[in-house]
């Protein structure tokens, strides 16, 4: 087991350095100098090619691009992402501040999706084609299809501006959480209840289940002991990419709600082209979509002993 | 080649589409009988016929303002009423949903071909070249979706085609995964070795014989990814990086329409959400249906 995690950590060590160099990448490929943008970020509106010159060679934009990219990566592995164009901010810093905002609204939000998902993909699947099922997969299915500003426009509507029990945005209380929150949820919750649903019927017409049946098993033990339990890797699969897109910053949802998340930050980064931010950004949060897979890939061997066994064999 | 070998590499070909065409037939068959999905395929076919003759049935052109008449409801003379500069919300409705659906199915397309010859390559290559591709693959699954395509049309200025290229550079990812896994399956099955083993080459095992049997999950999945094209393009224009003005797209006008939510002119935001909505839940609701008509397994 500890092999099949090592050789998961070292495939993602080439994958990490990609990322990397693509986040690096960006900035060659964006328009405009950084080094004037500096200067006019400093208060030279007008900056001599002298002064540009000068900055470049501050920067170390005057070395060739691979050489700039070594320092980068080089700095940043020790946690020196450099300091943000716009605000003048060490950019680690600020993602890192920013960072829990995201990750509180990402976990209530998957937390809440498959709370909602698990029990009514269960119950879908078992009572197949009853009108409960078919309320179920019709309700998944609007869920699924609807924009989140959209969703979040009606839910601020409802329980904001009607009933008045809730802020409209912000995150000045707990409470605020509650709407960006649940406008995630109910999407997560609607693709994940597609997914639990098929799972489970693609399980539960399995040999093994009729041996469970068979041997006397009680119906609970057959459906949450066997067929779950099988049917859980997809679902795991499936919520590991829903938590790492939300832990990347819910850029809607997080705009709507005036969420101080990641999301809405780097969109702001993005329109002032502070490359800087918006590099530590890709590496930071690309960073965290390879630690979700691995937890996602670790749990596998938890989740499926052939995975363990596949490994041992190998 | 002698006659005999000849006609034995004739043969597979004409059973593989006998029966390829027997399995669409029947795919048919299973989808009509299905209440929800024909019913999301005659929803979107009259979508597709308003968004492409709907502004012609008003005297207005979608963009030409009349300041006199802004802010208007729904009414007798503007059927979906007007918006802040008057324009007829009809015309501007249906001609922004031509322009989502235009790139909607664009991008799904071309994310589709795109992963076909990618995937394709990979898994029937195989080996070291395949754990190369796929691996560049997964680097780019690092990298959040929607921030690269917000970042690309910013730096590409907005634009119909931008949006589009924007939205592709990684929107292949998904279909190349998919092919890949599909040809993996599919290359090991006894007629793809013995079409190999009786001499025919890649491009044409590929496109006669790998291509049509791995065309279900890929129809499936266009399917799909036409609804999430429409809610990316929409997504860029809540972030003013939409199609330029005049030019409005559903995801334009809803981002525009946004400004009314407390001031009362629900029909700016609701139609247009509403339409989107609607061509969201048609696509998603039909690539149920054709999942199921296509995996028969399903309906066990």
């Amino acid at each position: 087991m500890l092999g099949y995690i090592a050789r998961r950590l070292l495939y993602l060590v080439p994958v990490w350095i990609g990322i990397s160099i693509l986040a690096f990448a960006l900035s060659l490929i964006a328009p405009g100098d950084p080094a004037r943008q500096v200067l006019q970020q400093g208060g030279i509106d007008a900056p001599s090619p002298e002064q540009v010159t000068a900055m470049r060679r501050e920067l170390g934009l005057d070395q060739p691009g691979p050489v700039r990219y070594v320092r980068w990566l080089s700095s940043a592995v020790r946690g020196d992402l450099g300091r943000s164009i716009r605000t003048g901010e060490p950019v680690l810093q600020s993602l890192a501040d920013r960072f829990p905002r995201t990750a509180v609204l990402a976990l209530i939000a998957v937390t809440l999706g498959l709370l909602i998902a698990i029990p009514l993909g269960i119950i879908s699947a078992l009572f197949r084609e009853s009108s409960l099922d078919q309320l179920a997969r019709i309700g998944a299915l609007v869920g699924a299809s609807v924009p989140s500003f959209w969703l979040a426009y009606l839910l601020i509507l409802l329980f904001a501006v009607r009933l008045r029990l809730l802020p409209v945005a912000g995150a000045a209380e707990p409470r605020n959480v509650i709407l960006p929150a649940l406008t995630l949820a109910i999407g997560a919750a609607a693709s994940l209840t597609r997914l639990t649903r098929s799972a489970m019927l693609e399980e539960l017409v399995q040999d093994y289940v009729r041996t469970a049946r068979a041997k006397g098993l009680r119906e609970r033990a057959v459906i949450v002991g066997h067929a779950l339990r099988n049917a859980l890797t997809a679902i795991v699969t499936v919520t590991g990419i829903r938590l790492a897109a939300l832990l990347g910053g819910a850029v809607i949802v997080e705009t709507i709600f005036a969420w101080p998340g990641i999301g809405k930050y780097v969109v702001d980064s993005i329109f002032n082209r502070d490359y800087p931010t918006i590099q530590g950004f890709v590496l930071f949060t690309g960073t965290i979509v390879l630690l979700v897979n691995l937890t996602v890939d670790v749990s596998y061997v938890w989740l499926d002993p052939r995975v363990r066994l596949g490994a041992r064999n190998r | 080649m002698t006659s005999a070998t000849k006609r034995l590499a004739t043969v597979p070909d004409a059973d593989a589409r006998r029966a390829a065409r027997g399995f669409w037939r029947d795919a048919l068959r299973r989808l009509r009988s299905r209440p929800l999905p024909m019913a999301a395929a005659v929803v979107l076919i009259i979508l597709v016929v308003l968004a492409v003759a709907g502004p012609l049935l008003v005297p207005y052109s979608y963009d030409a303002q009349d300041l006199l008449n802004a802010n208007q409801p729904p009414s007798a003379g503007n059927w979906f009423g007007t918006d802040d500069l008057g324009r007829d919300m009809w015309a501007r409705a249906w001609s922004g949903a031509r322009i989502s659906l235009f790139i909607g199915v664009t991008a799904a397309l071309l994310d589709l071909l795109i992963g076909i010859v990618y995937g394709g390559v990979a898994g029937y290559r195989g080996g070291r070249a395949d754990e190369l591709m796929m691996r560049f693959v997964d680097m780019l699954y690092g990298i959040p979706y929607l921030l690269l395509v917000i970042l690309l049309t910013v730096v590409f200025q907005p634009g119909l085609f931008s949006i589009i290229l924007a939205m592709i550079v990684t929107g292949w990812l998904g279909s190349a995964r998919l092919v890949r896994g599909q040809i993996l399956q599919l290359r090991e099955m006894e007629y793809i070795v013995a079409a190999r083993g009786i001499g025919v080459r890649f491009p044409r095992l590929f496109a006669r014989h790998l291509l049509p049997n791995a065309l279900g999950p890929l129809v499936v999945a266009v399917t799909f990814s036409v609804p999430h094209a429409i809610f990316t393009e929409a997504t860029l224009s809540f972030l003013g990086l939409g199609v330029p003005a005049p030019l409005a797209s559903l995801g334009t006008m809803v981002s525009d329409g946004l400004i009314t939510m407390l001031s009362g002119e629900v029909w700016r935001l609701a139609i247009p959400a509403g339409l989107i909505s609607l061509i969201m839940l048609a696509f998603n609701a039909l690539g149920d249906g054709l999942r199921d008509a296509l995996d028969p397994r399903t309906l066990g």
